[in-house]
């Protein structure tokens, strides 16, 4: 019983999700920039963040972050502070979180620590970056990453993160998969869409 | 009140559900287990047995479990000498959770979570909590409660059954309002006797029985600082009051003898560089005042002012409030004045002065760092930052 209400509520879920084709060429976000794709993906919205997956985004995905503002976080489920109770923050209680915000004057180390810390939270695992170095996204100097986690599936993914502060706000472009097998298959497809990003204005 | 077709049809329904458990027996004055103890197969206890092996074949093949040599050989060591004969029925892992917990499953299966480590400031502190769960092992508590919890449910379940009438809603919610608190206080009642039986265990195997009480009031420090003090619910609490526990462990610690000498302390040697990872894995949390509590403590008590120094430093940094940036590099400066620097202290100093514009003090400090790290992986950034570009 407890498997069929699992499996109607998926199918629910999985009903409920507006994914959309990505047919390859060029792809516009609105008042941010355009990349290019060389294969077809499929693109679905989650809070702020445009995702794409091939399989399925629990075996590759595509996020792209971008625009975030001076204290904002890397999505807006992550600003635990907006949940707060107002009574409760009128009368001294805040509760003991805090939210992981990108700030206009971060330098590159602690972007790549803003994100794994974000990701640690939305994964519930460990996330840890490595390889930080000088990069460009868009034309712009910026920093690229290595990361790496096991979920709470216990299954080992990795990912590669490039990104840039433009104009006072982060603009992060990531691709994460299973290590066994998905990080390596699409890796080179998700290395040319973010090399291909174009900020918005530069056409 | 009861219809005759009611009561018949329900204790059909008790008879139906007692035809489908196992065998079974008492839930309570259970007889000690039996060192190399098995449960006879067609017992509730063997299937209970059953579905822990196959939660223990997860843990151990998992990528979650801590494959670290000393400090599995420590807790190995740790759990021989508080368990003595019981030795080779009892299998510890050591698990990367960032929560203070430990568990001990009925097949002898003890879960140690990352954050209890943190807190152990003593192997004694450790001894303390690993004693507590073999406690829970000798004395059979998980079955107790399986079997409390059944018998209570089943009670009620017949109880309901029979219920007619306007005020049966009321009275349904009451029982069951009461079977939970019963469950809870037959939960809190092993807590209590797993405390007194695990001081008895550690204190004879040659650990300071005051780390008890210790751990605990660490454990209500950090509460408090976290707006979070005394969580005590008669209905739901499975576990009784901090504040009594710590007044129960220091009677019980100060009517032990004298110890004949100083209780071995091996923990900080084995743990070593995992503690820093344990740091970062605390402030991933979001926990400001829990974590800055504990990290403040542990650089109090001298438990790797270093690493504790620097990651108080990321926790500031990280709120990044009106003087946070200050507090975080004085963090950072005192820690890379510590015996054992962590080198990301140094490039912590390097990169607000940076942002600073203290372009050459900055710049200093990136030296430091890759003289301390130099097959850092983030050093073509640290280079970038160097040449000025």
């Amino acid at each position: 019983m407890i498997r069929l209400v699992s499996l109607l509520l998926l199918l629910l879920a999985a009903g409920c999700t507006p994914y959309r084709l990505i047919p390859a060429g060029k792809v516009e976000f609105t008042d941010h920039g355009s990349v290019e794709t060389p294969i077809d993906w499929n693109w679905r919205p989650i809070d702020t963040v445009h995702t794409w997956t091939l399989d399925g985004p629990n075996l590759q995905e595509m996020l792209f972050h971008l625009g975030i503002e001076d204290g904002k976080t890397l999505m807006n489920a992550l600003d635990v502070e907006s949940g707060f109770n107002p009574l409760l923050v009128w009368f001294g209680k805040v509760p003991d979180e805090v939210s992981f915000r990108f700030h206009k004057r971060m330098t590159e180390h602690e972007i790549m620590d803003l994100f794994t810390a974000s990701m640690s939270k939305i994964t519930e695992s460990p996330v840890v970056a490595s390889g930080l170095m000088p990069a460009d996204l868009g034309g712009h100097q910026g920093f690229r990453f290595d990361y790496a986690f096991v979920g709470k599936d216990e299954v080992r993914r990795r990912g590669f993160a490039v990104g840039a502060v433009v104009k006072d706000k982060l603009y992060l472009i990531h691709y994460v998969g299973t290590a066994l097998y998905h990080y390596d298959r699409n890796r080179a497809d998700a290395e040319r869409v973010a090399a291909s990003f174009v900020f918005a204005g530069k056409d | 009140m009861i219809s005759r077709r009611a009561f018949s049809a329900g204790l059909l329904a008790c008879l139906g559900g007692c035809a489908t458990h196992h065998e079974s027996g008492p839930s309570s004055d259970l007889p000690d287990i039996g060192a190399g103890y098995r449960p006879d197969p067609k017992s509730d206890e063997a299937g209970l047995w059953l579905k822990l092996d196959k939660v223990e074949q997860n843990q151990r093949r998992s990528p979650g479990r801590i494959r670290d040599k000393p400090i599995n050989d420590l807790v190995q060591d740790m759990v021989c000498r508080l368990a003595g004969a019981y030795c080779p029925d009892l299998r510890p892992y050591v698990i990367r959770v960032p929560a203070f917990n430990a568990t001990c499953a009925p097949n002898g299966m003890i879960s140690i979570w990352s954050g209890l480590l943190l807190r152990c400031h003593s192997e004694s502190q450790l001894a303390a909590v690993l004693g507590h769960e073999i406690g829970h092992y000798l004395k059979r508590h998980s079955l107790q409660r399986l079997r409390n919890s059944r018998e209570l449910d089943d009670f009620a379940a017949f109880f309901q059954f029979q219920l007619q009438g306007p005020a049966a809603g009321l009275i349904r919610g009451l029982s069951q309002d009461i079977t939970q608190a019963s469950k809870s206080m037959f939960s809190r009642d092993h807590e209590r006797e797993a405390d007194a039986l695990g001081l008895a265990l550690m204190a004879d195997a040659g650990y300071a029985p005051a780390a008890c009480a210790d751990i605990w009031r660490h454990i209500k420090a950090e509460d408090a600082a976290g707006g979070e003090s005394e969580r005590f619910d008669f209905f739901l609490s499975t576990h009784p009051a901090t504040t009594e526990r710590i007044d129960n462990l220091d009677e019980l610690a100060r009517r032990r003898p004298p110890a004949a000498r100083p209780a071995p302390d091996r923990l900080n040697a084995a743990l070593g560089p995992l503690r820093r990872s344990f740091m970062a894995d605390e402030i991933n949390q979001g926990h400001f005042k829990r974590t800055d509590n504990l990290l403040t403590r542990l650089i109090g008590d001298g438990i790797d002012p270093g690493g504790a120094l620097f990651y108080r430093g990321e926790l500031y940094r990280r709120r990044n409030r009106d003087g946070d940036e200050a507090i975080a590099l004085g963090n950072y400066h005192d820690a890379c004045e510590t015996a054992d620097p962590p080198a990301e202290a140094f490039r912590g100093v390097g990169t607000i002065r940076w942002r600073r514009g203290e372009t050459e003090l900055a710049r200093e400090y990136f030296r430091r760092y890759l003289r301390v790290a130099p097959n850092a992986d983030d050093g073509d950034m640290i280079r970038k930052y160097l040449s000025g570009a």
